[in-house]
């Protein structure tokens, strides 16, 4: 839509301007108005040079410049999400990071996919898991392999770590929500290199932060408070396990978007494991969940 | 019609700096927080710029981050790469022409031009220019500088979204400021800038004793604003250099 130059023209803003805010060079030599052709010219030569020497000439008013130079795209500024996923939900533990999701993909309120894998090895060293919009997430990935890809030819034996790729997605995510487009993902990344573990989240937005244990979505609030009075520095496997799948019960039973299908994966400094996925034993005797209204007079 | 997209956030948290004679102190709380949910307990809002420079800011982290990352680019902080400026004017005199000029026109990089670190009045410019630079799509943060200028003395600059600034003795920005903000005018009253001739702004206090209020209005707000909690991080800046503190706030 903003390819052309003529429609650029037509968007710009008609206060008080006879030549359609194209004043660059106002007066000719000779006492006239030089021509609007001329104008769009030496406008396109001033916005190619500012593009690729990063300096303009002086004709370029950059005080228009600056209205546009963030493009605002009504066209996908007002998206939502279509299918999404739920919590996702990383821990440290003592030789690296684990994380669990379940693998349900929700168009609305209906539970439309049921086998989305929503935690991905990325590079050697980390692992990404990701809540919101799925296909936003299969973008992400289609960018960080080729990050990868590109990054290993040049052959040299370094990876990008956990902290990198953390850093590459904070930058993804906060320039598409510049553009007004933004990828509908809260992501987890956890990995390890050097010794170092490493656990961050990103938002939507692109703002970001490391935890020693994160969740995203329901999780904050439900899994979260479980990880903070259960949680303990170098926790073994088994331990770590335990409490991820005590928090996936919790959220089982009240995020009504989660489904009973889970996917742990483990990276530390061997690599990264994803464990097939299964199903946890739930109990739906409870008094309250049989008897919901006993306690609360009125309700149904 | 679905609602449009909000690119903006408020991650909340609240920033206060004292200006004294010989020293500065800077501080803000460590929650991060997303609406009702906190988000991390350990984020740090200030960022050294300087030797005798710190930025303390609160409002959309994304944006503070990004504005953090500008400034420290402007001023070549740290191990950001030595470019090849040094290659540049090895070159012939053709080439070096043409490479002046790009290197005018890039954003200039102020160790390389100066081979000497920012004062704090300078950063507060180059803040207020790179906040303004952004005026029709603003950062969204809330930013205190604090630090010593080139004759040593205490130094605050209290800004608005867009790069309105300010040179005062004492500051409070972010969520809590409206609670703060009173108190540090009835313990400081600073003298009126309208004054003639000028006063100095710095606070009368002696740095430990500012340490304390510092502490004591963090506590305070705590009690009250809901985004203002779990840590203070202290950064005291005087002529020995720079020191950390932190102290516990309630965590609900």
């Amino acid at each position: 839509m903003f390819g052309s130059l003529e429609t650029t023209l037509d968007l710009l803003p008609s206060f008080s301007s006879p030549f359609l805010g194209l004043e660059l060079l106002p007066w000719g030599r000779r006492g006239r108005p030089i021509g609007v052709p001329t104008q769009v010219v030496m406008r396109a030569l001033g916005q190619f040079l500012h593009g690729c020497l990063g300096w303009a000439p002086p004709w370029v008013n950059h005080e228009q410049e600056m209205y546009f130079s963030t493009w605002i795209d009504w066209e996908t500024s007002c998206r939502y999400p279509y299918v999404t996923g739920t919590s996702v939900i990383g821990i440290k533990y003592k030789d690296g990071v684990l994380m669990a999701a379940d693998t349900g993909g929700s168009y609305g309120s209906t539970l439309r996919y049921k086998s989305v894998e929503r935690i991905k090895p990325i590079g050697k060293h980390s692992l990404l898991g990701a809540s919101g919009e799925i296909s936003d997430f299969q973008e992400l990935l289609r960018y960080l392999d080729e990050l990868i890809l590109y990054d290993n030819m040049w052959d040299d034996g370094n990876s990008l770590g956990p902290k990198e790729i953390h850093n590459y997605l904070t930058r993804v995510m906060y320039n598409r929500r510049n553009k007004f487009n933004p990828l509908w993902n809260s992501l987890v990344l956890g990995g390890v290199k050097n010794g170092q573990k490493y656990l961050g989240v990103v938002t939507m937005l692109g703002a970001h932060f490391e935890d020693k244990h994160v969740a995203t979505g329901f999780g904050n609030h439900l899994a979260v408070p479980i990880l903070r009075s259960e949680w303990k520095e170098d926790m073994n496997f088994e331990e770590a396990v335990k409490l991820l799948e005590k928090c996936l019960l919790v959220l089982l039973y009240r995020d009504r978007s989660s489904i009973n299908k889970f996917q742990i994966a483990k990276i530390t400094e061997e690599g990264a494991t994803i464990y097939p996925a299964y199903s946890l034993k739930t109990f739906w005797g409870f008094s309250a969940f049989q008897n919901p209204a006993k306690c609360a007079e009125g309700t149904w | 019609m679905g609602s449009r997209f909000n690119p903006y956030d408020n991650n909340g948290g609240t920033c206060v700096a004292i200006a004294g004679t010989d020293y500065c102190v800077v501080a803000a709380d460590t929650r991060m927080s997303t609406g009702y949910s906190i988000l991390t307990r350990d984020y740090s809002k200030i960022c050294q710029l300087a030797d005798k420079c710190v930025l303390s800011s609160s409002g959309f982290q994304a944006d503070i981050k990004a504005l953090q990352k500008n400034l420290a680019a402007r001023h070549l902080l740290g191990l950001l790469s030595l470019l090849s400026i040094n290659i540049c004017f090895d070159a012939t005199p053709m080439i070096d022409c043409f490479l002046i000029l790009l290197l005018h026109a890039r954003p200039q990089i102020y160790q390389h031009q100066h081979n000497k670190q920012m004062s704090c009045p300078a950063m507060a410019q180059l803040l207020s220019n790179t906040l303004y630079y952004k005026r029709f799509f603003p950062y969204y943060a809330f930013n205190i500088l604090g630090g010593l200028d080139s004759e040593g003395k205490g130094c605050v600059f209290t800004y608005d979204a867009v790069g309105s600034y300010e040179r005062v003795g004492y500051s409070a920005q972010g969520t809590g400021s409206t609670l703060v903000i009173p108190v540090l005018d009835n313990q400081l009253k600073s003298p009126s800038p309208l004054l003639l001739p000028a006063k100095d702004a710095v606070t009368p206090l002696s740095e430990t004793e500012a340490v304390d209020l510092v502490k004591d209005v963090f506590a305070s707000a705590t009690e009250r604003d809901i985004y203002t909690g779990d840590r203070v991080e202290i950064v005291i800046i005087n002529a020995s250099g720079i020191r950390r503190e932190y102290i516990e706030l309630r965590k609900d």
